[in-house]
């Protein structure tokens, strides 16, 4: 027998008489204060990252079109801001990469976390490698919970999609708190208004 | 009200003065207490080193003793979950669920049963509370830190009845002292480094008397504070109840 | 792997007492830190009875669950393998590395491939394979196992990995900041993603509706990993599945908090399909699970989702350290899973325990952890790994306590003995007890004398 079916098998043989599902109503129980962007804010902060408010996307186009002239390796994924810029093929050189620009389709506000899927990053490590990231979110896109969240998206729309709640972070060395442990040193979310 | 008394066989032996402050504090409240003569131990320290199966003499026993009063009332929190959990009989299942359903530690006793509002005692003394685990996560004595859930206490609730006590609680309010039973001599390490660190919270708080609903903890603490030299004293609650006003 | 027994490993531990106060002190404050993400969420408790229902439901069609998550993932276009053990598991792996030639392989933290001894085979292989969890890099570089399931190297001090990446990674001497140490190992470690054949990584959740995995990372190291190899293998347990997506909520909601008492990990990926051009493996691995499962007593020890709140909740892990358990998943929870991987090997953990009840109020997926010690030091009692004297003196002890006339005569024996031949009671080697701890005076009456004199007529 393949060690597939043998697993199978066993676990057929162990596992115990059905017990049923439990029903998640949430929508009775979440603490729904209406101030849901001072809880994104906070929530982001206490995870290492920074939220910016501005008023429409052209404010965000300034925000890319300043970093742009400091020279360094720059990248704008978002559409609604400029063109999309073309990403170097080559990980050595997106290890060079300064800054990112990203679509969020959704925010948070019981964690500072922003769903980031496939096909806004465009290629997968971008959000990772990257020395700052900055995350384009709409204020109509944030939900309360996560239950609101994983109701809103669908996880599998896209091979990859991430929840990002801050800066790469670690405390590994006697719960030191060191930001940017492998990815971005600095994470941004510029929550849009309108 | 028929109270039967269950002395735990090491507060018998040991710590007598325990015994005699909680029969004349049930006396004090108005209870008829009988203390079955036959009784030994609970049984827990076989099962807690994984020989339960060797209990069955003292469960037999227990229920000899125990089957004719309307409540049981034991002065450890530990030896009354012990009852509640694992005594059984297969001989007259009955009466062991019954002595299961009856049997009370004495601050749950005081409070969930005989509901006292008020207790004539009086200890000016500096306290501090040392919540015994099996009473609080076991019995629900008290609420608990790791929960999100009301906050209650029985031991405090009655401690506050008592005149010119100064309760003082430790920063870890509830973390074990490290008895746990036979854990404390084959794990004699440990067990010692967590009773050191309760006392040294306590010592913070300068109380005079460290209290708890479990002799087994405080007898723990007291052989590391005798052997220290310090002058901190244990006292079991029902000792501090059941002083005069 | 296992060198002495928790008793004595501890105690080696808090020979350094300093030391001791401090990892108690730090795991203290991570439980604080827990405690107070969870007061303020008022449908805390509600959370874990959903979690915990959602586990129980999900174990008990378990294999309905697999066999979807399977048929999910395989649509994804993900290779999908199963492994009966470790030796199966590693087997696996090296083929897929062999398959692409692979020789440098990064791997993300997963307590299945320690539970394995994945690196120690890879390397005997000759593939360079490299931890970059920092914690585990830590450790790795020492030579060390994990002592902690999400802290890895909690046991260690800052001037110890100062001289541990002095030696290996060239940096200052005596340079103990935190910030440095930790910007040297990234530079370290950005190399090694970039120049990595093969990315390992571990699994939090992996969804049966969707058939994909969630990976939960503070520092990106997974997705570095992951998005930067040509090929990604992720490795999970069979009790990894949970039913839909929208449970990812629930568990998303207990895991940060209840680890470290952050709202959310920094990062929480969902891998569904390889990118373009990559190739994506997920083993199943059984290594015992299936046994656990059909163990009444302790199948619901497989609810758990890894998040050490009941290590740091413990007060006797938090002044023993990790390496007192002598096994890949320390703690409270591995005290009630690595008596199913080797019983004998493990008799002394379920005794490694005051049985307080702590972790099990911490669980979020409401294991009944100190019950679950308790039994298995029934069934260890049983199955004969107790020493011969504890099992003699207990039966001793029962026959005593079962007839009150020899209880009571042992009693005043022992009492008596003790006022009289106490200094026998004292010698240090033979008594534990007076090792640190004074013996309790022994009165001349007994409460039951003192009763029959002066109640009874």
């Amino acid at each position: 027998m393949s060690s597939r079916d043998s697993i199978l098998a066993a676990v057929k043989a162990s596992q115990p008489s059905a017990k049923p599902l439990p029903v998640i109503d949430h929508r009775g129980l979440a603490d729904q204060s209406d101030d849901h962007i001072t809880s994104f804010a906070r929530y982001l902060e206490a995870g290492g990252g920074s939220m910016i408010r501005v008023k429409n996307m052209s404010e965000v186009r300034q925000i890319v079109n300043d970093t742009k002239l400091s020279g360094a390796l720059v990248l704008n994924l978002v559409p609604q801001v400029a063109g999309i810029d073309a990403i170097p093929a080559s990980t050595d050189v997106l290890d060079e990469l300064q800054q990112v620009f990203i679509l969020g389709s959704l925010a948070v506000a019981e964690n500072g976390a922003v769903w980031v899927p496939e096909s806004t990053m465009l290629n997968r490590i971008l959000p990772f490698i990257s020395d700052q990231l900055f995350l384009v979110v709409n204020q109509k896109d944030l939900v309360p919970t996560m239950h609101e969240a994983y109701a809103k998206i669908r996880v599998d729309e896209d091979g990859f999609g991430v929840f990002i709640a801050g800066p790469s972070k670690t405390a590994d060395i006697e719960q030191s708190l060191v930001i940017g442990a492998h990815g971005p040193r600095k994470m941004v979310v510029l929550m849009i208004e309108e | 009200m028929r109270v039967g008394l269950f002395v735990p066989c090491y507060i018998d032996q040991f710590f007598p003065g325990v015994g005699i402050a909680t029969l004349q504090l049930l006396e004090k409240l108005g209870m008829e207490v009988v203390f079955p003569l036959q009784q030994t131990c609970c049984g827990q320290p076989m099962a807690n080193s994984g020989f339960a199966s060797l209990s069955k003499g003292c469960d037999a026993n227990f229920i000899d003793n125990f089957s004719g009063v309307d409540y049981i009332v034991a002065p450890s929190g530990s030896c009354v979950l012990h009852i509640k959990e694992h005594l059984h009989s297969e001989k007259d299942p009955a009466a062991a669920e019954k002595v299961r359903a009856t049997v009370y530690e004495l601050t749950e006793f005081l409070v969930d049963v005989l509901d006292i509002t008020d207790l004539p005692a009086r200890f000016p003394h500096r306290v501090g509370l040392h919540i015994s685990c099996h009473g609080q996560r076991g019995l629900h004595t008290s609420s608990m830190t790791e929960t999100n859930s009301p906050v209650f206490s029985k031991p405090e609730k009655l401690l506050s009845m008592v005149q010119d006590l100064v309760l003082v609680k430790p920063a870890r309010q509830d973390e074990c002292c490290g008895f746990g039973g036979t854990f404390c001599v084959f794990e004699e390490a440990v067990s010692v480094k967590m009773g050191k660190d309760r006392i040294n919270e306590h010592q913070r708080n300068e109380v005079e008397v460290i209290t708890a609903g479990d002799v087994s903890c405080l007898m723990h603490l007291e052989g590391i504070l005798k052997r220290s030299g310090s002058g901190t004293r244990i006292m079991h609650i029902a000792e501090i109840l059941n002083t005069a006003v | 792997m296992k060198t002495a027994e928790h008793a004595s490993l501890a105690k080696e531990f808090i020979r350094d007492e300093a030391r001791t106060d401090w990892h108690d002190e730090t795991l203290w404050w991570i439980r604080q830190k827990r405690d107070k993400a969870v007061h303020n969420l008022p449908e805390w408790e509600q959370l874990r009875q959903w979690a915990s229902e959602i586990k129980d439901h999900t174990l008990s069609n378990l294999h309905q669950y697999l066999l979807e998550f399977e048929q999910n993932a395989m649509a994804n276009g993900v290779q999908v393998h199963w492994a009966i053990d470790g030796a199966d598991h590693n087997r696996i792996i090296k083929a897929i590395a062999d398959k692409h030639n692979a020789k440098k392989i990064v791997k993300s933290k997963s307590m299945l491939t320690e539970e394995c001894h994945l690196n120690e085979y890879l390397i005997a292989s000759g593939i360079e394979v490299i931890d970059t969890d920092l914690g585990e890099r830590i450790v790795q570089l020492r030579h060390e196992p994990p002592s902690h399931i999400v802290l890895p190297a909690i046991h260690l001090k800052k001037q110890d990995v100062s001289e541990t990446f002095h030696t290996h990674l060239g940096t200052e001497a005596g340079n103990n900041d935190p910030q440095y140490l930790a910007a040297s190992a990234r530079t370290h470690l950005r190399r090694k993603f970039l120049e990595a054949d093969l990315a390992i990584t571990g699994v939090n959740f992996a969804i049966a509706e969707t058939g994909g995995v969630v990976v939960c990372t503070n520092e990106g190291n997974a997705d570095m990993g992951a998005h930067a190899a040509p090929v990604h293998i992720a490795c999970m347990g069979i009790e990894k599945i949970i039913p839909k997506a929208s449970h990812l909520a629930v568990f998303t909601r207990l895991l940060a908090r209840s680890a470290t008492g952050q709202a959310i990990t920094s990062y929480t990926s969902h891998f569904h399909r390889p990118r373009q051009g990559q190739e994506m493996h997920i083993i199943i691995v059984d290594n015992g699970r299936s046994r656990q499962l059909g163990r009444d007593d302790f199948r619901n020890s497989l609810k758990c989702i890894r998040c050490a709140a009941c290590f740091n909740t413990c007060p006797v892990y938090r002044r023993s350290g990790g390496h007192s358990y002598h096994t890949a998943v320390a703690g409270p929870i591995g005290s009630i899973l690595n008596p199913n991987l080797d019983m004998k090997a493990n008799a002394d953990l379920p005794f490694a325990s005051t049985l307080c009840g702590s972790c099990t109020n911490v669980c979020p997926v409401k294991i009944n952890i100190h019950e679950q010690l308790w039994k298995w030091r029934q069934v260890i009692a049983k199955e004969g790994y107790v020493a011969g004297s504890k099992k003699a003196g207990m039966k001793m002890m029962a026959y005593v306590l079962a007839r009150p006339g020899v209880y009571r005569f042992a009693g005043s024996v022992a009492r008596w003995s003790l006022r009289h031949f106490g200094f026998m009671a004292k010698i240090k080697s033979l008594n534990p007890w007076y090792r640190q701890r004074e013996m309790p005076a022994a009165p001349k009456e007994s409460f039951r004398e003192w009763y029959v004199k002066n109640r009874k007529q």
